[in-house]
């Protein structure tokens, strides 16, 4: 098994990328409020569009 | 020469065995003893079943009857787990070699020592380099499998086969593809880890000559029969013209060069079906 | 007409016994995981080569997809003088739907063939079974990290397609054809819920990645060990894994979207 240390940082790269992925898609795309004081909680605000 | 004096030592048995793939019956009623701490070759012609018997031995295959123990334990009916503690006593040498393609030659030969073992790493270094040295790679150790020649890939299948110091070792076909001098020191190195480790030996080869030298108890194989054994200056004097014809080399006799067929004329002239 | 009674009888049976094969072969590698834990080196070399390999592909599609919806959404929205929800457009179609499944359709054809083959060659050359003879389980050593591996990278490969994508969407309407920035994003949070759209979505992603991992491996280790097989196994892999994939989108779409 080579370890290889370039091989170590993609790998970390990757997952730091695809959680950071997950993180814009619930902060950015969804409605998911981070900083609110309620939070672990879902708050809807689903109907402000139409 | 007493056959029951055989029978007390053995540390591989095999009894009435039968083995078939499909119809095509590859053994029937084999009987086989391979004699603790000694050499015994197994001889044959190409497809009579000398590497499905190796790998019956192994636990690989199932056969259809018969029973095989080595060191006492009855090989098809251990649990998966007694089988694996088993297998690490013994050694394969397979005829392909087997060599994992994404390691280094360095790390085929660390592999079962890092799997089964918690030695240090520089304990490894130590052990992985003698073994190169014995079959003498040594210089190759940061090549890959497919920088190998085939007699290099063979040679190196050696040193992973011994690297846990197993009990017993199987060697399929150690000879080809090896030029002279690698084959004069594959001998030595074989007859010297018998020698010196007690390491009791199977052998198969078509290397008549080379296999007898070293052999103390030789099987003749063929149509899923044994049909000759005995020490190599009894095979050789053997009465049996199908074990003669084997020693010679001969095309023509009892055993078959050809894969059973119809006649060849027949089959040439039954030029308009496509078989 | 008996001939294709009894072929198709054969083909039924044959079907279920490699369902059989595969369900056992399934659960090995999943008790096989077990064992991975306290080698994560394993899992890291396979991590890089499921995962990080199938990088470039996803991310390159995911712009190039969001892109074109982002196009598209235009040209209908605009006609009814609602392009400010294109953002929510673009959004709802990749988190729920085209970034998982595309994503899971590109992974099956960069990793899982990969996998098929590489699983295939390791039998044709007696690699398996002489890891076997070494008291080394193959399904441990080396079929479980793949598949841990490759349930864990899909569905952070799907969250990375599905965020690019939407950011190809906001360049190509608001960078290009004008939509306003702020409504691009705020109608999107507006509309999308965390846990409808973004939770299903990676239920999604973990569905397809075990299904695909699954299929990839047992294809390459029931492969009949030539060349030709190995080849055919690599074929089914990407085959059977489309199928499986668009298959199970519309069950779990249906589950999941159905009644709200
Ligand atoms: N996977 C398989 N499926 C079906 N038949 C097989 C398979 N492997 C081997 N055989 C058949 O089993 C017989 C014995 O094969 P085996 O490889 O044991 O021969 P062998 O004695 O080792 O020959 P060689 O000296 O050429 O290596 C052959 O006739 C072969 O056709
Ligand atoms: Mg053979």
């Amino acid at each position: 098994m080579q370890h290889s240390s370039t091989q170590d940082t993609l790998v970390g790269l990757f997952v730091a990328a695809g959680i950071a992925g997950l993180f814009f898609l619930a902060l950015q795309v969804s409605n998911l409020n981070w900083l609110d004081e309620s939070h672990g909680t879902i708050i809807r605000h689903g109907n402000d569009g139409c | 020469m007493g056959d029951s004096a055989r029978c007390h030592n053995s540390l591989v048995t095999v009894r009435g065995l039968s083995f078939s793939r499909g119809d095509n019956k590859i053994f029937t009623d084999v009987s086989m003893d391979f004699e603790s701490g000694k050499i015994t070759a197994i001889m044959g012609p190409s497809g009579t079943g000398k590497t499905t018997l190796l790998k019956l031995i192994g636990g690989q295959l199932q056969p259809s009857q018969g029973i095989v123990t080595v060191d006492g334990s009855n090989v098809h009916r251990l649990r998966r787990n007694e089988l694996f503690v088993l297998r690490k006593r013994m050694g394969m040498l397979f005829q392909s070699g087997a060599l994992l393609t994404d390691m280094s030659v360095y790390d085929n030969v660390a592999f079962p020592l890092r799997e089964h073992t918690h030695l240090p790493e520089s304990m490894i270094r130590t052990l992985v380099l003698l073994k190169l040295q014995a079959v003498g790679l040594r210089g190759a150790r940061n090549l890959m499998p497919n920088e190998l020649s085939g007699g290099m890939a063979r040679r190196v299948a050696l040193a992973r086969a011994i690297a846990l110091d197993p009990m017993m070792i199987m060697y399929d076909e150690p000879f080809t593809g090896q030029d002279p001098i690698s084959k004069g020191v594959l001998l030595h190195l074989i007859k010297s880890l018998n020698a010196t480790l007690g390491l009791t030996t199977i052998i198969v080869s078509h290397d008549v000559h080379e296999t007898a030298a070293i052999a103390d108890y030789i099987y003749v194989v063929s149509g899923g029969k044994v049909i000759g054994e005995g020490s190599p200056s009894e095979i050789k004097h053997s009465a049996s013209e199908w074990v003669q014809q084997f020693m010679d080399g001969s095309a023509d006799g009892p055993v078959h060069f050809h894969y059973p067929a119809k006649d060849l004329q027949d089959d040439l002239m039954s030029s308009g079906k496509r078989y | 007409m008996m001939d294709f009674i009894q072929t198709l009888g054969r083909n039924t049976r044959s079907s279920f016994t490699k369902l059989g094969r595969a369900t056992f072969f399934l659960v090995q590698t999943v008790i096989g995981i077990a064992d991975i834990l306290p080698r994560p080196r394993l899992l890291l070399n396979q991590l890089y080569s499921v995962g990080v390999l199938s990088f470039l592909i996803i991310s390159i599609s995911g712009l190039f997809v969001g892109m074109v919806l982002g196009l598209q959404g235009f040209y209908i929205l605009s006609d009814f003088g609602a392009e400010e929800t294109l953002g929510v457009m673009v959004a709802a179609s990749l988190v729920r739907e085209l970034g998982p499944v595309v994503s899971a359709l590109l992974f099956a054809g960069r990793a899982g063939s990969a996998l098929t083959a590489e699983i295939g060659l390791m039998k044709a050359t007696e690699q398996l079974s002489g890891m076997e003879m070494m008291a080394v389980d193959p399904i441990k050593r080396i079929i479980s990290p793949r598949f841990l591996a490759g349930f864990i990278s899909m569905p952070l490969l799907a969250a990375l397609f599905s965020a690019i994508g939407i950011i190809g969407g906001q360049i190509v309407g608001s960078g290009l054809l004008g939509v306003d920035d702020g409504a691009y994003w705020s109608q999107m949070q507006a509309k999308l819920d965390f846990q409808d759209d973004i939770i299903n979505g990676v239920i999604k992603s973990l569905v397809f990645g075990f299904v695909t991992s699954w299929i990839a491996l047992f294809e390459g280790y029931d492969a009949i060990p030539t060349s030709e097989g190995v080849s055919r196994a690599t074929t089914r892999t990407v085959v059977t894994a489309a199928f499986s994939i668009l298959g199970l989108d519309f069950v779990l779409t249906a589950l999941m979207f159905g009644d709200d």
